[in-house]
């Protein structure tokens, strides 16, 4: 559905760089979470990809379309869900559904349809003649999410769709964008919320500083924690040295950190049957977790960047 | 509906939501209006009409003190006052310090040797006449004193003045024709109207262009087209405020996605706020028309050509506008906005002629006005409902203030295009 081919842009001519020699392939009906801090480069992304800004350098291609060549043709097939909220607060929610369909110029009877769906989709209906400034944070949401719905988008762009809403409404818009892809839609998303991208999304891509830190299906992403793939061993208090001695000379493994011992492997049950006789052999160096991968998106994220979203 | 029709019915929608937004656009303006009007009434009364209080002390009595006190009573545009025999007896000092304190705008003192002096010059002219020696020393004495209040204007000291010369003037005509003639003596109604200062009549006109009778300006004709230029202007504060609330809350960047074009954006903004200042300039016209009188103040004359005033009208609004998306796409916060356009429009009403009319501004300071739009527009309207022209008086200055509204929208489209390549 979408094929970047080193996507490079920079806002000035001799400026830091937004994004460089971005490579993405993101299939037809998926799921793609966008991940990175403020500043990382995930808005210009989407910016370039829904045609709203130009780029330096490189391919881009959606839906079969050439960006360079027929940026007409992707808008009319992308729909976009900003993370403000994109509306008329002293319009009822059909009067400003009514209103962007007009303008990306649906008809009726094909405007009423369209607006009818859109209600259905966010259970919106119950709704349509309030004023949209009078609904709930989690209504607001929902009503920002049919506006992107109008025009029936083949590539639906979700920026921070869940911000500031309920737990309920967060689980609502959550189940429509699955819902959503089970029809065949494919769907960007960037959020802060890492427990809802490893949730809701297929794959993923980390973006740092302009460029794809790591990017696959999720399951795969966390299975391998990023690297290849490794049993993680996690001590309550820093392993002592006969027992690092024991575990290097047994294992390619490394102690990364001070509690932590990384063992490289394929198979995880076998590496587990050599590994437990010399813990056995070191009772004094109690054993806090064995795992496999990663536990978390979050996990992932941190150990990829160092820092989390939030700073 | 094509896209453009679509936004421009969004836009009035919003607008006709927003009560509160409207009726400041619309109270405002009728608000200064009345208040101004009222406010200015006297001032521009003066122009035409001079009514002046003065106080009468006369330390003299005689038979001429007698006669000017009738004359300076019997005159429409001045109210005689007359001390109390107590006031009248305080000193030039007290007296001064009490005109200063409390009025009226004048007091005429007329010293005991009043008679004299007017004798001794009457006697002065008659040796002349009669056998051509030199007035004497006395004729160069001050008849009277005339002490002004702080806050008399130059205008009113010098009609005050004038009429003062005239009318003792008349007392030594009569008084040296009854020399001449004896019998035509104190009452003769004749001799009275043919040295009238009224019985020299001229033909006066003010220069209007129309065929109506015009009118001498008023407050109400001042004050109704400049406060109408100012609240037309005033659009700038919505106008930005609302697109820059737009911009920031991605409704127009949701927009630019579904491929209608930055200067569609714009422009859509034009057409509702139009209708907004023409129906502001409607009702501020029927403010003047009806309620200004009402309350006790001049009735504003609109002239005769009312497509004059649509077309100036018009020209007024798309320079408002114009300059109104120009300071939205320029600025990047609504605080930034409203600051922004306030100000400019204070310069733009302060140089217009808004605040001061243009008339009573120096010379060298009415040059400056051709800066603002709202001088333009101030002249044009005074086109038509001051010098009562007809429609195509107003040409120019409509046809600059299109030109200006036009060249700003086409500048706010081209910054906002920029700023979102």
């Amino acid at each position: 559905m979408i094929r970047l081919e080193g996507l490079t842009k920079s806002y000035e001519p001799r400026g830091p760089v937004a994004l460089e020699g971005i490579d993405l392939a993101i299939p037809q009906g998926s799921i793609f979470g966008l991940l990175g801090q403020n500043g990382a480069g995930k808005t210009t992304l989407l910016s370039i990809l829904t045609g709203l800004i130009g780029k330096d350098r490189g391919q881009v291609h959606v839906g079969g379309h050439d960006l360079d060549r027929e940026p007409r043709a992707i808008k009319a097939l992308t729909g976009f869900v900003p993370q403000e909220l994109a509306f008329y607060p002293m319009l009822t929610v059909r009067e400003n559904l009514a209103f962007y369909g007009g303008a990306m110029g649906l008809k009726p009877p094909r405007l009423g349809e369209r607006i009818a769906l859109g209600l259905s989709i966010t259970a919106l209906e119950d709704h349509a003649h309030r004023k949209a400034g009078v609904l709930s944070g989690g209504l607001k949401r929902r009503l920002n999410l049919a506006i992107g719905l109008l025009n029936s988008p083949r590539l639906l762009c979700l920026d921070e769709p869940t911000v500031g809403v309920d737990p309920a409404s967060r689980r609502f818009i959550l189940e429509s964008v699955a819902r959503l892809r089970e029809e065949g839609m494919t769907i960007v998303y960037t959020s802060h919320y890492m427990d809802e991208v490893q949730q809701v999304c297929d794959r993923v891509a980390i973006i740092h500083r302009g460029r794809i830190l790591i990017e696959g299906a999720m399951n795969d992403l966390l299975a391998s924690g990023g690297e290849d793939k490794a049993l993680r061993v996690r001590f309550e208090s820093p392993p002592s040295a006969p027992l690092a001695r024991a575990l290097e000379q047994a294992f390619p493994a490394r102690v990364g950190s001070e509690r932590e011992a990384v063992i490289p492997c394929d198979d995880p049950v076998e590496t587990l049957a050599r590994l437990t006789p010399l813990l056995a052999a070191n009772r004094g160096d109690r054993v806090a977790s064995i795992a496999y991968g990663l536990d978390s998106l979050e996990d992932l994220f941190l150990r990829l960047t160092g820092r989390d979203l939030g700073d | 509906m094509g896209p453009f029709t679509v936004l421009v019915k969004k836009e009035l929608l919003v607008l006709s939501r927003d009560r509160l937004g409207l009726a400041v656009l619309f109270l405002m303006p009728a608000l200064f209006i009345l208040i101004m009007s009222l406010a200015l009434q006297d001032r521009f009364q003066e122009l035409n009409k001079v009514t002046l209080e003065v106080l009468w002390v006369d330390h003299d009595g005689g038979a001429f003190a007698k006669r000017l006190e009738e004359r300076l009573a019997g005159t429409p545009e001045i109210t005689l006052r007359r001390d109390t025999p107590a006031q009248g007896a305080e000193s030039g000092e007290a007296l001064i310090a009490r005109i200063a304190r409390e009025g009226p705008a004048i007091a005429l003192v007329l010293p005991g040797g009043f008679e004299g002096k007017l004798r001794a010059r009457l006697d002065a002219v008659q040796g002349v006449a009669g056998s051509g020696e030199t007035g004497s020393e006395k004729t160069e004495d001050d008849l009277a004193t005339l002490i002004y209040a702080p806050t008399l204007q130059a205008s009113s000291r010098a009609f005050f003045l004038g009429h003062l010369r005239q009318a003792i003037s008349r007392l030594l005509v009569r008084e040296l024709f009854s020399g001449l003639a004896p019998g035509a003596g104190e009452g003769d109604e004749t001799l009275e109207r043919l040295l009238a200062p009224g019985s020299l009549r001229f033909s006066e006109r003010f220069a209007f262009q129309g065929t109506r009778s015009g009118q001498a300006m008023t407050s109400v004709q001042q004050s109704v087209p400049a406060w109408l230029v100012f609240s037309m202007f005033f659009v700038v504060i919505p106008i930005s405020t609302a697109f820059i609330v737009e911009r920031q809350q991605g409704s127009l960047l949701r927009l630019r996605l579904m491929n209608i074009h930055t200067f569609q954006l714009v422009a859509a903004k034009v057409l509702p706020y139009y209708l907004v200042n023409i129906t502001q300039m409607v009702l501020m016209l029927l403010v003047g028309v009806f309620a200004v009188p009402a309350i006790g103040g001049d009735q504003l004359v609109l002239g005769g050509s009312y497509g004059g005033l649509w077309l100036i009208g018009s020209g007024t609004s798309v320079a408002a506008i114009g300059f109104a998306l120009l300071v939205s796409t320029l600025a990047t916060t609504s605080v930034q906005a409203t600051t922004a356009a306030g100000a400019f429009n204070l310069v733009f009403g302060a140089l217009g002629g808004i605040m001061v009319p243009k008339v009573v501004m120096p010379t060298a300071m009415q040059a400056w006005t051709v800066v603002s739009p709202m001088a333009w527009a101030m002249e044009g309207f005074l086109d038509i409902i001051l010098r009562q022209g007809a429609w195509h008086e107003a040409l120019p200055e409509a046809g600059a203030l299109f030109l200006f509204g036009l060249a700003c929208i086409v500048l706010a489209s081209a910054v906002f295009h920029r700023a979102n390549a």
